[in-house]
């Protein structure tokens, strides 16, 4: 990795007013990379899903006070990673989620690859993969 | 680049004369704005035709698929018209989810308000 490579980190309050500000910073991002178009809107469609995915489903039982969603995004080799963690409960389903459960679908569908696994000793991490070209 | 979440705005549009309304989606929105969009949709709904109208919205995610099939299904259960306007200036990631999702093989999605407007009433008393 280039010392120099501009790199994302940022945490916020699980609340979904912070989406748009996450989704806006990974854009400054790729902006700082070029990288924009269809690819860049993917990226950000993605990164949506993620933060939606934690502000709806991994807090609900309410047992951690500073809910909020982290994030990192990079660049390595041409391909973009970016990850969305949360400290909560995990996903679990919910029969009135407001997505329709559409949104993992979505994300496998727009990243290269996409790893969902639990962060012990809480939280689950999604680590999207985006290959520039592809 | 994406627009600034200062033009996000959600208006609703009266069409008296043809009992009509269309609800502008301007912007960017997502779960931080579902919401509303379900309040806007609500309230379009007394009229015998609704349309949405995203030819000016930059980005949706699931969260406002959700809050579209939902007036969907309500406008197709009450009989009413129902369209979707997904235009020259729709963002990308609008046209992107509903490809995503088949969602555009499902609802009526129309290229401007006028094809939209072209299209025929259900019959009268028509529920699903």
């Amino acid at each position: 990795m280039n010392d120099e490579q501009v790199q994302l980190e940022l945490s916020v309050p699980a609340k979904a007013e912070n989406i748009p500000l996450v989704r806006h910073a990974v854009a400054g991002f790729l902006d700082g990379h070029s990288i924009g178009g269809d690819q860049a809107s993917d990226m950000l469609l993605a990164v949506t899903e993620a933060c939606t995915n934690v502000v709806q489903h991994a807090y609900r039982d309410g047992s951690v006070a500073d809910a909020e969603i982290e994030v990192w995004a990079e660049l390595t080799d041409a391909v973009v990673t970016i990850t969305v963690r949360d400290q909560g409960g995990g996903f679990a389903p919910r029969v009135d989620s407001p997505g329709l459960g559409l949104g993992l679908p979505v994300i496998a569908a727009l990243t290269t690859t996409v790893e969902i696994r639990p962060t012990p000793p809480s939280g689950t991490e999604v680590v999207m993969t985006f290959a520039l070209g592809a | 680049m994406v627009p600034s979440m200062s033009s996000r705005a959600i208006s609703l549009v009266r069409q008296d004369a043809a009992d009509g309304c269309v609800v502008v989606l301007t912007g960017e929105h997502d779960l931080s704005s579902v919401d509303e969009l379900r309040e806007a949709f609500d309230e379009a709904s007394s009229a015998r035709s609704v349309m949405i109208d995203l030819s000016e919205t930059a980005f949706i995610d699931s969260a406002v698929l959700g809050a579209l099939i939902a007036s969907h299904r309500d406008a197709t259960e009450h009989g009413r018209r129902w369209a979707l306007i997904v235009g020259n200036g729709s963002g990308a990631a609008v046209r992107r989810i509903l490809e995503l999702t088949g969602l555009d093989a499902v609802m009526p999605v129309y290229s401007s308000r006028d094809e939209a407007a072209a299209q025929p009433f259900p019959p009268e008393g028509t529920t699903a």
